[in-house]
Parts: C-alpha cells; structure tokens; sequence
C-alpha cells in the first residue's frame, strides 16, 4: 500500500512528462476499488484474476501468494506510445521496489523514439 | 534497611535479567517498528528499521550472558537468538523471488484488456496511443 502512495505522489509529475501510470494485480475489482478509495490513488488498478497478463508478461511468482495463489513478480515497465518497452525495472526481491527518483529519471531519459 | 545489594555479584546478576529481557523486547519489537516506519521508500527497500533493532537486541543479549549465565538469562538469550535468527531468515531467504526471464526477452509490451476497479475495460493499445505507460505490476503487502 505504502508503494501504491508513493506512486500516487508522483502522478502529477509523471503525466506531466506524458505518461500514463497504471497498475495491475491479481486482486477482483472490488478489493482494488477499497484499495483505490482508501489510499485516494488518482491511478486505475486492474484486475488480472485470471493471470493471463502476467503469463504473457512472464511474471508469474507460482504460489507466492496467501494460500499459495499465483501472484505478480513485481514489475516497473515503461512503454512506448507504439508499444515499445523502454525501460523496465523487475524485482529479484518483495523489498526491491524502484525509488520514485528512479522512476522518473528512467521516464526523463527515455523518451518516446519518433514523435 | 533498604533495598539497595550490597553484593556487587546480585547487582549483576539483575543487570544481566534486565539486559536479556530488553534483548528479547527489542527482537519481538522489530517486525512492528518496521511496520510503523514503513512508509519511508529507504526503510521500504532495505527494512532497516528491523535490522537496527535486530542489532540492538543481539547486542543487550550478549551483554546480558556477559554479566551473568544463570537460567533465567540463558532461557531468554536463547529465545531472543532463535527468533532473531528467525527473523533474519525471513529477512533473506524468504523475501526472494524466482527470476523472471520471459519479459527480458520482450522488446514488445504484449496487449490487453483488464477490467479496471470499476469493472471497466481498459486495454493498454489504447492508452499508449496518445501517452508512454508506466505498467506497475503489483503484489499486496509490501
């Protein structure tokens, strides 16, 4: 939660360099929408119940949730305007989660390619 | 008559009950101070409100066994050194996490449509067209 926060004091800043912040969990939409009222996130959270993004994505952590649900490896990744992944930060650790200063020095130097 | 020890040996031995009992309070507090200071990205990243009260516990711990070995300190030096221990271990070992490889291999965001928290659909070809996405991946609890 205190992650999610974090990036919300951020948004501002990162839609001011044009992108978009959007986060996903396995969570159903209702547990999300408690998450996003509670903590006032001005970012949508998605639902990926069924994992199938996190299989396409290969960000699978098999059993690593309570009651040994399938869960996400925490992932950063900065995409393209044509879909393009131009920077990515992949967690080796639960605790190893970009500083926002990271965040947005990574969104400052990759720019879009093109327009 | 007060109460104060005239035996120098008992004024140790209370020392060394009270080290050993400030030790084990310090190792069962450090998931909690953790828990308190974890709204600090620093703190979030490398728990280090639990590491220096793991510290601190060790260290009145073995200041206690140094004043004194009677039972009373040996039974918590023990506990405290197994639930520190124990506590380093979730610390390391569990806090890890299988290596991803597939998105390495990735030059390309794979696509989607995902409800969002208000059951709409939002499909991420959609909003990159006009903007750069940040797509955080998230797990609960941390």
């Amino acid at each position: 939660m205190a992650e999610l926060r974090g990036l919300g004091a951020i948004n501002d800043k990162l839609a001011q360099q044009g992108v978009r912040l959007i986060a996903l969990s396995v969570d159903a939409p209702k547990d999300s929408k408690r998450v996003v009222e509670k903590n006032k996130l001005p970012f949508p959270i998605l639902a990926d119940e069924r994992r199938e993004v996190l299989r396409s994505y290969g960000l699978v952590h098999a059993k690593g949730g309570p009651g040994g649900s399938d869960v996400a490896i925490p992932a950063d990744i900065l995409i393209d305007r044509d879909g393009k992944i131009l920077w990515k930060h992949v967690s080796a650790k639960v605790t190893d989660r970009p500083y926002t200063e990271e965040i947005l020095e990574a969104v400052a130097q990759h720019r879009s390619s093109g327009a | 008559m007060t109460d104060t020890p005239a035996n120098p040996a008992v004024a140790a031995r209370r020392k060394s009950l009270l080290l050993a009992i400030v030790g084990l309070v310090l190792i069962l507090a450090a998931p909690f101070a953790l828990f308190l200071t974890m709204e600090n990205e620093f703190i979030r990243r490398t728990m280090f409100t639990a590491w220096v009260f793991l510290a601190a516990g060790v260290v009145a711990t073995v200041m206690a066994l140094r004043a004194s070995r009677r039972i009373p300190v040996l039974i918590l030096s023990s506990l405290t050194l197994v639930l520190g221990a124990l506590l380093v271990v979730s610390f390391t070992v569990f806090t890890k996490l299988p290596a991803a490889t597939t998105i390495n291999q990735l030059a390309m965001a794979p696509d989607f449509t995902l409800p969002d928290q208000e059951g709409k659909p939002v499909s991420l070809s959609d909003l990159r067209g006009r903007d750069r996405v940040l797509l955080v991946f998230y797990r609960g609890h941390w």
